[in-house]
This record gives structure tokens, C-alpha cells and sequence, in this order.
């Protein structure tokens, strides 16, 4: 649970930088930034509750 | 469309600017919101994560991969890592520790690709000039 509070606004940095780096109008790379973020971050957060269910099964 | 300002850069001096300093090179190529957007969020996750690591994730030493991530904070790695010996943290903070250390190497790599950005603007600045 800690990991996740840490790595979420990992999610937001890394969705920022990386449409700032194929959009050139601002306010594209906030819209379709903060979209891969929700997108990363979710898949942040099925990634660690499968993990989670798999180590509770194995 | 707005016309943009002719390069005053070539894309390898913008390149190692663009490394050196976050954001710099596309500050350079008159590119300012993105070069503060980039220069805020990379140089504020790798301060954050040396900060959350208790300041001692950055270090020089042979061998060791995180640094090779780290590098391409530019500047700022060299600035915090000279100097430092290995550090050593204590059993209780090696969780966060190792948080840290990952923001300082995300940070780094995504520096990275602005780098590429930095070159690749610079470019089509070029071949776009008339």
C-alpha cells in the first residue's frame, strides 16, 4: 500500500513527460497526459493486486 | 500557426544541454512552457526521491547500474554524487530507500527522452527554417 502512494505520483510524472515529448501545445500534453496517467496508474494498481492474490495463493 | 524562432542551437549542442540542465535545450530552441514543464518535474522527482532515500541514493561506484540511470539526471547527479561514499542505510529504511533510488533512476531515464525530443525538435527546426 505504501508503494502504491509512492508510485502513483511516479505515474503522473512519467505521463507528463512523455506526451510533453510528442505533443507541442500545451494544453494537449495536460489532457493527454493526466489520460496516461489514469491509465498507468491503473494498470499500477491491477498489476499490484494481482501480485498481491498471487502471493496470497502460492 | 505561430512561426517558432530559427534555432540558434545544432541538435548535438542541444542535446548535451538539454542533459546537462533538464528542460534547458528546449529552452534554448524557444520552447519555454516545455522546458519548465520538463525542468519542474524531472529535477523535482529525482530531488524528491534523494530526499525520501534520506540523501544518500546517489553515488559514484564502479559497477553499480542505478548510477547508470541516475546519469541522466546530468548536473544535478554529479552535483549529489561526488563526493559520496556508499552509502549505508540502516535495515528499517531500506524499504524507502529503494522508493527513492527508483524516482532518482525514473527521473534520470525520463531525461533521457527529452533529450531525444530536445535533438529531434531541433531537427525539424532545421529542415523547416527557410
Amino acid at each position: 500500500m505504501i508503494d502504491l502512494v509512492y508510485l502513483l505520483p511516479l505515474c503522473l510524472v512519467v505521463g507528463l513527460v512523455y506526451e510533453g515529448t510528442h505533443e507541442d501545445d500545451m494544453k494537449v500534453i495536460v489532457r493527454k497526459g493526466l489520460k496516461f496517467t489514469v491509465l498507468l496508474a491503473a494498470g499500477t494498481v491491477l498489476l499490484a493486486a494481482v501480485m498481491l492474490v498471487l502471493g496470497r495463493l502460492l | 500557426m505561430t512561426p517558432r524562432p530559427k534555432p540558434s542551437l545544432d541538435p548535438v549542442s542541444a542535446g548535451i544541454l538539454a542533459w546537462v540542465v533538464p528542460g534547458a535545450g528546449h529552452l534554448v530552441l524557444g520552447r519555454k512552457a516545455k522546458a519548465v514543464m520538463f525542468f519542474v518535474l524531472i529535477v523535482g522527482t529525482f530531488l524528491a526521491g534523494w530526499m525520501i532515500s534520506g540523501r544518500e541514493n546517489v553515488w559514484f561506484e564502479r559497477g553499480r547500474l542505478h548510477m547508470l540511470a541516475q546519469l541522466g539526471g546530468g548536473l544535478l547527479t554529479f552535483v549529489l554524487g561526488l563526493g559520496r561514499s556508499p552509502a549505508d542505510p540502516k535495515e528499517a529504511v531500506m524499504h524507502v530507500f529503494e522508493i527513492g533510488t527508483l524516482y532518482t533512476m525514473v527521473a534520470g531515464l525520463l531525461n533521457v527522452l527529452v533529450v531525444m525530443d530536445a535533438v529531434t525538435t531541433s531537427l525539424r527546426l532545421r529542415r523547416n527554417a527557410p
